[in-house]
């Protein structure tokens, strides 16, 4: 017995002090480095040139459902460029669910696909999906969406969100003085446009007297935005705005408005640019949005997509971000497909 | 009887050293220290470069706003890169810095929710309209004016535009607000500022040194 507990005397202090030197040396020298290793992995471009398939010639166009007329401006500017560069594109969508995306990214890979042009589903569901591409040799170029992490996508290009929602927003405050109740129709919650333009509406409006007194998500749908439109409207029916964060949402939203049958105005204002928010400013049941030049935004990722395959660099940073123009009654005439005539 | 006094004193001793020996207390707020990831502060950010660097920068490459005028001839989207204007390559617009002297405000809108006043520029007789805003603001003239820093530096467009907005509340604080009440119709000012050639015939400055005589 006596023995037992010299024994286990000494286990304990053997114990004691292998936790002690444990712990000295987990938290201190290891940390820093691996903190060093996290940031370098996280800042640097994909190390070597992802040309594996250079000489099929091949594109993929992967989208969210063109039901949504933006996204099918990217699927006929990506052809029109891609065809122009003596390419083959194949488009498909991926409806926003990031495990169809998956999927399309392993026939994208499978197929033999030279480069990967993508509006994705999701800033942090994809990252998966891109590495996949990465491993197989295969350059992805991002376009209208970001993703979460640097150093996967040769090419980041996106609409400056933050840029065009801020404009509209100051338009509805020129218009509104900075006074009345609002509502907001949000995007998806999980796509990170519709939080960067939430927020940059609420930078503007949040220094005014506007009060928000109903905020929805009607997840970027115009069926959804209208029905979500009515129920606000029932319940305040003395709003002065409607702030949404897609022209498909904004439109459902006139529509309600223009039915709910009031006695003043209800200014709504978008982000995007479609033709059918630009009929209702033009028709003044919407104020104001901001078109996301999406077919030059597409077709410049298509020329990067080429300079990559056939040069091994964009020469250019991995993101980078197009201005929005704010599209309103007098300027709407120049607004087709996405595409603005104005200067 | 010391035995067990001796077993009890090591297992409080174990236990504590086992329930915080390994935890290492970090004060809120300095959680960077240790892992490397420091909470974007747009505030810190501007602060850090603004006196030191941004302003310099803009006054060293300010042009004559009547040179500017001059080469517009007319429409100031065609200047280019012409007169020290800068943008992205995804940008459609350039971004000036100009510098006036001698300016007299011919217009006055404190009571609109973005406050301009009108200039009138010596030795300038087209038709360009050349505003200062005094507040509240728009544009990123300034951020995209100077080459301190760009949007690569940053890690999404929501710190870039946050940098935008802490530059333009820079401004009301440290150029405009100081001078705002002396701004009324008839004074003149020498002032240094940027703007986005978005416009033929609209110069819509934010100024960056603003000085009413």
């Amino acid at each position: 017995m006596k023995m037992f507990k010299k024994v286990l005397a000494g286990f304990v202090a053997a114990a004691m002090v292998a936790t002690m030197v444990g712990c000295g040396s987990s938290s201190e020298a290891p940390a820093a480095e691996d903190t060093e290793a996290a940031a370098e992995a996280s800042t640097e471009a994909p190390a070597a040139v992802l040309n594996v398939n250079a000489d099929n010639k091949l594109i993929y166009c992967i989208t969210p459902s063109t039901s949504n007329p933006y996204f099918g401006t990217v699927q006929t500017a990506c052809t029109e460029e891609g065809e122009a560069l003596g390419y083959t594109v194949k488009c498909v969508s991926h409806d926003d669910d990031a495990q169809k995306q998956a999927e399309l990214f392993d026939t994208a890979i499978s197929e033999g696909a030279s480069a990967i042009v993508c509006d994705n589903a999701g800033a942090d569901a994809s990252i998966e999906a891109v590495q996949k591409a990465v491993d197989a040799g295969i350059p992805t170029f991002m376009v209208d969406r970001e993703i979460n992490q640097e150093g996967l996508c040769v090419s980041q290009i996106v609409a400056d969100n933050n840029q065009g929602a801020t404009e509209a927003a100051q338009y509805l405050v020129e218009v509104t003085g900075g006074e009345g109740k609002y509502a907001e129709l949000l995007g998806l919650e999980s796509d990170t446009n519709c939080h960067v333009r939430s927020d940059a509406f609420h930078a503007v409006i949040d220094q005014t007297n506007m009060e928000m007194v109903a905020q929805q998500s009607a997840n970027w749908d115009q069926t959804e935005g209208q029905q979500k439109a009515e129920t606000i409207l029932q319940q305040y029916p003395d709003i002065v705005a409607i702030v949404c964060g897609n022209d498909t949402m904004a439109c459902g939203a006139a529509a309600a408005v223009a039915s709910a049958n009031l006695d003043h105005e209800v200014y709504i204002i978008g982000v995007d640019g479609s033709n059918d928010m630009r009929d209702n400013i033009k028709d003044g049941k919407a104020l104001a949005t901001a078109l996301q030049q999406i077919d030059a935004i597409t077709r410049e990722a298509v020329k990067q997509a080429n300079d990559y395959l056939t040069t091994g660099t964009t020469g250019l940073e991995e993101k980078q971000l197009f201005p929005c123009q704010l599209i309103n009654a007098d300027n709407a005439d120049s607004l087709d497909n996405f595409v603005y005539s104005g200067n | 009887m010391v035995k067990r006094f001796v077993c009890a004193a090591m297992t409080v001793v174990m236990a504590a050293t086992l329930f915080t020996g390994c935890v290492k207390v970090v004060k809120i707020g300095e959680e960077g220290a240790l892992t490397g990831q420091v909470e974007f502060n747009p505030g810190d950010s501007v602060a850090e470069i603004w006196d030191s660097q941004v302003v310099p920068e803009l006054e060293g490459k300010a042009v004559d706003v009547n040179e500017v005028l001059q080469k517009a001839n007319g429409d100031l989207a065609s200047l280019g890169e012409e007169a020290g204007g800068v943008k992205t390559k995804s940008a459609t617009a350039y971004n000036y810095c100009v510098k006036l002297e001698g300016a007299t405000v011919t217009a006055v809108d404190k009571d609109s929710f973005y406050g301009t006043v009108t200039l009138s520029v010596p030795g300038y007789e087209g038709d360009v309209i050349i505003t200062c805003q005094i507040g509240q603001y728009k544009g990123s003239s300034v951020r995209d004016a100077q080459t301190i820093i760009n949007f690569a530096d940053f890690t999404n467009q929501t710190e870039w535009g946050q940098i935008n907005t802490t530059m333009l509340q820079t401004v009301d604080e440290l150029v405009v607000k100081p001078v705002y009440d002396d701004l009324v119709e008839g004074a003149t000012v020498d002032m240094i500022g940027c703007f986005t050639a978005s416009s033929a015939k609209d110069m819509v400055i934010t100024p960056v040194v603003l000085i009413v005589k």
